[in-house]
C-alpha cells in the first residue's frame, strides 16, 4: 500500500529497511573483516577483466606484443586510433546506429504491448487470464535456437529478411514476454481503490491505464528499458541470421566480424571494438541502475491478486 | 601530438558517421526497409569476406566503367549464416545475382540442386590463362559453374630476419628442413606456428605432410580410394606426432592464426616463431602488423619428405558463382565474364593485393610473385586443400580429430579410425546418391 | 430502436479486453510461437539446408541416443547447470547477504552487476584473452604467485575448458542473481525475524532457520532463471571455443546450432532443440508454480 503510492523511492537501495540482521558486534570483528577481505578479493577479480577491456585498446599492436597483458599502456591516447580502426573496418558505424534504433524501438513497443496485455489480464473482465499469460510467457522458455530456422525461412518468404522493420518487429516480439511478466507483477500490486476516483470521473479503461497506472510505473518501466535495450543491443545470434546489409545489421554480428576469418585486426583493435560495443549498455546502466533495486522492489511487494 | 590530431580526427569521423548512420536508419525506416534500393541497376553480389568490401566495391565500379554490369557487395559477417542464406534462397528469386562460394564438394551440393549457372563459355574464352588444377575445382560433369574469385597458395612463410640472424638458408630437402627446425629450436625459437583456433587449421600440416610424401596418396584419400587407416597415412601421423613431441610446433591452443584473436603476428614478427605453413591470405595480417613482404617475411614450398614426390603445392580457391535462378542471370554472367578477364583480374589484384590466378596478370607483392615464378618454373602440380577436396562431413570430423591429435600427439590409431568411420558412411552415401 | 446499438456497445465492451491483448499476442504468436512449433515439426523430418525433407518419425531421436557427441554435450550441459547453481546462485546469495549490510555496498553492487550489461560476445572475447595459455592474464598471474604447475591450456583441455567458460559466465551472471536476492531480502517480513532475534537467534542460526526459509520464493525464481539461462548459453561458448576442440565443450545449445547451421542437418538439429526445450520446460513448471503460489515476485 505504502510502496505503491510512492512511485519512485529515491533512497539508496539496501541502505535502510533491510531486515537482515544488523551487524552483530558480539560475533567478533575477525569474522567480519574476513568477509570484508573476501568481498574485496572478489571485487578485484571482477575488476581485472573489465580493466583488460579498457586498457588493452590503449596499447599499440607493437606494445601489446612486446609487454605483459598486465602492463599499463605507455600512451593511453592510442585508444582513439584503435577505436577508429575498429569503427572503420567492420562497418561498425551504421551497425551502431541500427542497434541503437532497435534497442529503443524494440524496448518501447514491447513495454507498450506488455503493459496493454498486463492491464487486460489484471484489471479487465477476461476469460482465461492464466492461459493468455502462459501463452505469451512461454516465449521466453524455448531456447532461442528453437526459433532460428523457421524464422529465417519466414523472413525470406515474406520480404522481412534483411529489413529494418523486420528486425525491429522481431526484437519487439522477443522482449514482450518479460515486459508482460514485470508489468503484470506491478499492476497487481496496485490496490484497485486508486482507480476509484478516476472511475467516478467517468474515465474509460484506456484513460485509467494512461492517466493512473502508467505514471505510477516509472520504476518498472526504467528497469524494463534497461533490461530490454541491453538484451537487444547485446543480441548476436538473431542479428547474424536475419540481416546482412549495412544499416540493417546490428552491432554484435558486426563486431564478431572483426574476429572473422579474413580479419587482419590484432587484439588491441578487437578489444577496442568490444569496448565500443559495450559503452552504450554500460552508460545506460550507470544512468538507470538506481531504478534496478527500487523498480524491482516495488513490483515484488504485492501479495495475492 | 600525433595522438591529439588523431583524436580530433576520430571525433570528426565519429560525428560524420553519426549523421550518416542515423540518416541511413531513418531512410531504411521510411522506405519500409528495402535495403537494395540504390545502386542503379547494379547487381547484387553476396559474400562472407567482410574485410574485402572496399575491394569489391572498387572492382564493381571498374566493371561498370568497362561496360560490363557493375555490382554492389553485401557482406555476411558469419560464414555459417552465409551458407544458410545462400542455400535457403538459392532456388528462389530472392537469391543474390552472384555470390562467392567454396570449390569442390561444397560446390557440388549447389550444382546438384541446380542453383548455379553454367559458365563454361567463360572458361572457353579465358581458360587458357588459368591452370588446369584451378579449372578442375569448378568442373562438374565436364561443365564449369564458377570463375575464380580468389586463389591462395599454401606455402611456408618464414621470418627473414630470424633466418639471417641464425645463418639459415631456405631448406630444399627434408633433411635441410629438419636441420633448420633443430637449429631454431636450439636457439630458443619455435620453428613452426600451428593452431587449432577456428577449428579448420588443424588440417594444415596433415595435408602438407601427405602431399610431401605422395601427392597420389593425397588425391586417393580425398576421393575415397585410400583409407585414413592405411599404413601410409598412419606413418604420416607418426612423423607429425614425432615432430610435435620434439617441440617443432607452437602450442596450438595459444597461437591463433588468421582468425579468432589472430595473435600470430605477435609471435612471428619478433621472431618467437620462425615459420608457418598457411594460406596466402595470411599476408595482409602480417602486413597489417608492420611486416614488409619480401623484406621481413618470405615464403618457400616445404621440401618433400619422399624425394620423388615431385613438385606440388596446395592451393585454395573460391568461385564467384552466378545464380541460375537469379533475376538478372544474363547480366550476372556478363559481369562474371569481365571478372575472369585479364582486365577484371588486374583490377582485382590491384585493389586487393592478393595473389593472381591468371598467368598473364602478375601478383601484387614480391612474395606472391616469387611463388608464381616457382610454380611456373617448376611446373608445379596444384592440389586443392583438404577443406574443399573431400566430402564436407568427413572434413568436419577430420578437423576435430586432427585437433585432438595436435593437442595430444599419442597413438594415431583412434584418431584415424574415427575419421575413417565417417568416411565410410559418407562415401556410401555418395555411392548411393550417384 | 435502441437495443441493437446497446447490444453492439455491450459486445464492444465484451471484446475490448481482448483488443488490449491483441498486439502482444500477435507479435509473440507470429515471431516466437509459430517458429517454435514449426521446429517441433522439423525435428521429425530429415530436412537439410537445401531441402525441406520428409517425415522420418523418431529417427532423429534414436540417432541422438547413439551419438557420442550428443552424450558429451549432455554431460557438459549438466556441468553448466550445476556450476551455475553453485557459483551464480550460491555466491549471489552470499554477496547479497554481505552487501546489504556494507557501507560501500552500493558501489560494490554496481561493480558486480556491471558485467551483466556486456554482451555474451564481448564477455567471450575478454575471457578468451584472460585464458590464453601463453600470455593470458590468468596464466601469468599464476606464474607470479608460484602456482605455474597448476596452469593448463584452459580452453583446450576438457573438462577444464567447460569449467573455465562456466567461470566466465559466472563473472557475467552473478550480478543479476545478487540483485534478485537483494530484492528478496528487502521484502522479507520483519516480524518473524524480530521475533526470532528476541528469542536469541543470531548469525548463521538466524539465517538458516528464519531468513532462508522466508527467502524461499525468491530463491526459487533465481534458481529457475539461472537454470534456464545456463541451458541456453550460446554466444559465450561460440566466441570462446566454438564448442571445441574436437567438440569437447559443446552444450546442447551449441550442438543444436552446429548441426543446423554448420553441417546443415536441419532436422537433426531441431531434434536437439526439442530435447533441450523439454528439459527447460519441465524445470520451468517448477519456476511457474513457485511464482504463482503466494508471492508476486519481480
Amino acid at each position: 500500500m505504502e510502496a505503491a503510492s510512492v512511485p519512485t523511492p529515491r533512497r539508496a537501495p539496501g541502505s535502510a529497511g533491510a531486515p537482515a540482521p544488523r551487524r552483530s558486534r558480539s560475533a567478533g570483528a575477525i569474522a567480519f573483516s574476513a568477509t570484508k577481505v573476501g568481498v574485496l578479493v572478489m571485487a578485484v577479480a571482477w575488476i581485472v577483466p573489465l580493466a583488460l577491456l579498457a586498457v588493452t585498446p590503449m596499447k599499440s599492436f607493437e606494445e601489446y606484443s612486446s609487454t605483459s597483458q598486465w602492463a599499463l599502456p605507455s600512451d593511453p591516447l592510442q585508444l582513439f586510433d584503435n577505436m577508429k580502426q575498429a569503427w572503420d573496418s567492420a562497418g561498425l558505424g551504421s551497425a551502431f546506429f541500427a542497434s541503437l534504433s532497435y534497442g529503443l524501438v524494440g524496448a518501447l513497443v514491447a513495454i507498450l504491448c506488455g503493459a496493454l496485455g498486463a492491464y487486460a489480464i489484471t484489471r479487465l473482465p477476461l476469460k482465461g487470464r492464466f492461459f493468455w499469460f502462459l501463452l505469451v510467457f512461454s516465449g521466453t522458455l524455448f531456447p532461442f535456437q528453437m526459433y532460428l530456422i523457421p524464422l529465417f525461412q519466414l523472413y525470406t518468404d515474406t520480404n522481412l529478411y534483411d529489413t529494418w522493420i523486420g528486425m525491429a518487429m522481431f526484437y519487439s516480439a522477443i522482449a514482450v514476454p518479460f515486459c508482460l511478466f514485470v508489468m503484470r507483477g506491478f499492476f497487481s500490486t496496485i490496490p484497485p481503490e486508486i482507480e476509484d476516483a478516476a472511475k467516478l470521473d467517468g474515465a474509460s479503461s484506456w484513460g485509467i491505464l494512461w492517466r493512473v497506472l502508467m505514471p505510477l510505473a516509472r520504476g518498472p518501466i526504467a528497469v524494463l528499458i534497461l533490461f530490454q535495450f541491453t538484451w537487444i543491443w547485446n543480441d548476436f545470434m538473431f542479428g547474424l541470421v536475419l540481416s546482412t546489409s549495412d544499416g540493417v545489421r546490428p552491432i554484435m554480428p558486426a563486431l564478431v566480424g572483426l574476429q572473422g576469418a579474413s580479419s587482419t585486426a590484432g587484439p588491441p583493435v578487437v578489444l577496442a571494438g568490444a569496448l565500443i560495443g559495450s559503452l552504450p549498455t554500460i552508460a545506460l546502466f550507470l544512468l538507470l541502475g538506481r531504478y534496478l533495486l527500487s523498480g524491482l522492489t516495488l513490483t515484488a511487494t504485492g501479495k495475492d491478486e | 601530438m600525433t595522438s591529439e590530431i588523431s583524436r580530433k580526427k576520430f571525433l570528426q569521423v565519429g560525428g560524420g558517421a553519426i549523421a550518416a548512420g542515423s540518416l541511413a536508419s531513418f531512410l531504411a525506416a521510411c522506405g519500409g526497409g528495402s535495403s537494395s534500393s540504390d545502386g542503379g541497376g547494379m547487381l547484387r553480389f553476396s559474400n562472407d569476406k567482410i574485410n574485402w568490401e572496399e575491394w569489391f566495391v572498387e572492382t564493381g565500379r571498374l566493371a561498370r566503367e568497362a561496360g560490363a554490369v557493375g555490382w554492389r557487395p553485401t557482406q555476411y559477417s558469419d560464414t555459417t549464416t552465409y551458407q544458410a542464406a545462400i542455400k535457403t534462397t538459392g532456388n528462389t528469386p530472392k537469391v543474390p545475382d552472384m555470390f562467392s562460394w567454396w570449390s569442390g564438394w561444397l560446390m557440388k551440393e549447389l550444382v546438384d540442386t541446380s542453383m548455379l549457372a553454367d559458365v563454361s563459355s567463360i572458361w572457353e574464352r579465358e581458360g587458357s590463362a588459368y591452370s588446369d588444377g584451378l579449372k578442375d575445382a569448378f568442373t562438374f560433369d565436364g561443365k564449369q559453374y564458377g570463375v575464380p574469385l580468389n586463389v591462395a597458395y599454401w606455402p611456408t612463410f618464414y621470418n627473414k630476419r630470424v633466418f639471417r640472424e641464425q645463418g639459415l638458408e631456405v631448406p630444399t630437402t627434408w633433411d635441410d628442413f629438419i636441420a633448420v627446425c633443430e637449429r631454431l629450436k636450439g636457439a630458443g625459437i619455435t620453428p613452426l606456428g600451428a593452431t587449432i583456433e577456428g577449428r579448420f587449421p588443424s588440417f594444415v600440416y596433415f595435408q602438407e605432410f601427405i602431399v610431401r610424401t605422395s601427392p597420389q596418396l593425397y588425391r586417393d584419400l580425398m576421393e575415397g580410394r585410400a583409407k585414413y587407416t592405411d599404413p601410409e597415412i598412419v606413418d604420416v601421423l607418426r612423423l607429425w606426432g614425432d615432430l610435435i613431441r620434439r617441440g617443432y610446433f607452437s602450442d596450438p591452443a595459444s597461437v591463433s592464426i588468421g582468425t579468432g584473436a589472430n595473435n600470430f603476428p605477435q609471435y612471428f614478427k619478433p621472431g618467437r616463431i620462425a615459420m608457418v605453413t598457411f594460406g596466402g591470405w595470411l599476408e595482409p595480417t602480417l602486413m597489417e602488423a608492420g611486416m614488409r613482404p619480401g623484406e621481413d617475411f618470405g615464403a618457400f614450398v616445404m621440401p618433400n619428405i619422399e624425394a620423388d614426390a615431385g613438385n606440388n603445392l596446395i592451393y585454395e580457391t573460391g568461385p564467384l558463382c552466378v545464380a541460375q535462378n537469379g533475376q538478372r542471370r544474363d547480366d550476372a554472367l556478363e559481369a562474371a565474364g569481365w571478372w575472369a578477364s585479364r582486365e577484371g583480374q588486374s583490377a582485382w589484384i590491384d585493389a586487393s593485393g592478393f595473389a593472381s590466378a591468371r598467368a598473364d596478370v602478375p601478383s601484387a607483392n614480391p612474395v606472391d610473385q616469387e611463388i608464381d615464378r616457382t610454380i611456373a618454373d617448376g611446373r608445379f602440380q596444384l592440389l586443392n586443400r583438404y577443406w574443399e577436396a573431400t566430402p564436407h562431413e568427413i572434413v568436419e570430423v577430420g578437423v576435430d580429430q586432427l585437433a585432438k591429435f595436435m593437442l595430444e600427439p599419442g597413438d594415431p590409431k583412434p584418431i584415424l579410425d574415427a575419421i575413417q568411420k565417417q568416411a565410410d558412411t559418407s562415401w556410401a552415401a555418395v555411392e548411393a546418391g550417384s | 430502436m435502441p437495443p441493437p446499438a446497446g447490444a453492439r456497445r455491450r459486445a464492444l465492451r465484451r471484446w475490448t479486453p481482448y483488443l488490449y491483448l491483441l498486439p502482444m499476442v500477435l507479435l509473440v504468436g507470429v515471431f516466437l510461437i509459430y517458429p517454435a512449433v514449426k521446429t517441433v515439426w522439423v525435428a521429425f523430418t530429415d530436412a537439410t539446408g537445401t531441402s525441406a525433407g520428409s517425415f522420418v518419425g523418431l529417427d532423429n531421436f534414436t540417432r541422438l541416443v547413439e551419438d557420442p557427441a550428443f552424450r558429451t554435450s549432455v554431460r557438459n550441459t549438466i556441468y553448466w547447470v550445476i556450476g551455475a547453481l553453485v557459483l551464480q546462485v550460491g555466491l549471489g546469495l552470499l554477496l547479497a547477504l554481505i552487501l546489504s549490510n556494507m557501507r560501500a555496498g552500493d558501489w560494490l553492487k554496481r561493480l558486480f552487476y556491471l558485467p551483466a550489461t556486456l554482451s555474451g560476445a564481448a564477455v567471450g572475447v575478454i575471457w578468451f584473452y584472460v585464458f590464453n595459455p601463453d600470455q593470458g592474464l590468468l596464466t601469468s598471474f599464476m606464474g607470479t604467485i608460484g602456482l605455474e604447475s597448476l596452469t593448463t591450456r584452459w580452453l583446450a583441455d576438457p573438462p577444464v575448458n567447460t569449467f573455465a567458460m562456466i567461470f566466465a559466465a559466472t563473472w557475467q551472471g552473478l550480478g543479476p542473481a545478487m540483485i534478485l536476492f537483494l530484492v528478496g531480502l528487502q521484502n522479507l517480513p520483519r516480524e518473524p525475524i524480530e521475533a526470532a532475534r528476541v528469542d536469541g537467534a543470531r548469525g548463521l542460526r538466524l539465517f538458516w532457520h528464519v531468513t532462508l526459509p522466508l527467502l524461499r520464493p525468491m530463491s526459487a525464481v533465481v534458481v529457475a532463471i539461472t537454470l534456464i539461462n545456463n541451458f541456453k548459453v550460446f554466444d559465450l561458448i561460440w566466441v570462446m571455443t566454438q564448442g571445441g576442440p574436437y567438440r569437447s565443450s559443446e552444450t546442447l545449445a551449441v550442438s543444436m546450432y552446429r548441426e543446423s547451421f554448420v553441417t546443415f542437418s536441419v532436422g537433426y538439429g531441431a531434434s536437439i532443440a526439442v530435447v533441450l526445450t523439454l528439459i527447460v520446460t519441465i524445470l520451468s513448471v517448477f519456476y511457474l508454480r513457485s511464482m504463482f503460489r503466494k508471492v508476486e515476485v519481480y
